[in-house]
């Protein structure tokens, strides 16, 4: 599984999929089954058909949900913005 | 849809007055290949995953370059795993650990015959290992030493 494209294209793994979901989320959200279903599923269905090393097939997932402070969570995560609130939830 | 998240710039952004993380890049390198003799429904499956998954009662992850192996039985108590995992934000897998470790997920496709069977042991560790010398020397021996001893066709590697 792949959640960072740029990371796994640089890896080169044999077989990848990637879902386009935030770190922590590989699978999809706690308690969807039928989402976290629908990701395996593709998965090894893409694992059955991936014949070229390398490939990363892309299984048009993706998450649409607002960060905490609003913002789409593609702009949000791993900024000094997310590291901020990341830190004070660690915390507790 | 949308456009991925740049990961690597990101990062590099993040942690500016640091010099920038070398991450590993073989690209240009041969990729590993071995290909798929049987059909995926008589196929052993081993889930693996970085997501910092324990059972309760064994030795939590500790923060940063954590290079040790948990072996769960995968026919678990899921009420018994927990995560340790300073990386990534761990509230999502705690409360359902499939987010990251989709063990349930697996053991519906072995029900209905996609999958052949599981292997009896899935592997974690925590990914927050910032050297890859230590990935290669520390982790993957065992690893791939337990994969063997099992005798696993397919393994699935969930990363967070």
């Amino acid at each position: 599984m792949s959640v960072g494209r740029d990371i796994t294209e640089a890896v080169c793994p044999p077989r990848a999929v990637f879902v386009d979901y935030p770190m922590g989320n590989e699978i999809g959200r706690p308690g969807r089954v039928g989402e976290q279903r629908a990701i395996v599923r593709a998965a090894f269905a893409a694992f059955a058909q991936i014949t070229e090393p390398g490939s990363i097939v892309d299984l048009g997932m993706t998450l649409a949900a607002a960060a905490p402070d609003g913002r789409d969570w593609h702009e949000w995560v791993y900024t000094k913005d997310f590291r901020a609130h990341f830190m004070k939830t660690r915390e507790g | 849809m949308s456009v991925p998240v740049d990961y690597i710039e990101r990062t590099r952004e993040l942690y500016a007055p640091l010099p920038p993380y070398r991450w590993s890049d073989n690209r240009g390198l041969p990729v590993p290949w071995a290909s798929v003799a049987k059909p995926l429904a008589s196929c052993r499956v081993a889930l693996g995953a970085s997501g910092g998954v324990y059972v309760e009662g064994q030795q939590p992850f500790h923060f940063k370059d954590d290079t040790s192996l948990r072996m769960i039985p995968s026919n678990v108590d899921f009420a018994r795993l927990r995560i340790a995992h300073f990386g990534y934000p761990i509230g999502d897998a705690a409360s359902d650990p499939n987010c990251v470790f989709p063990l349930e997920r697996l053991r519906e496709m072995v029900t209905d015959r996609t999958i052949g069977e599981l292997a009896p042991t899935a592997l974690t560790f925590m990914g927050g290992i910032y050297s890859q010398r230590r990935v290669h020397e520390e982790l993957i021996p065992p690893l791939l030493q337990q994969l063997q001893a099992e005798k696993v066709e397919l393994f699935y590697l969930v990363p967070a």
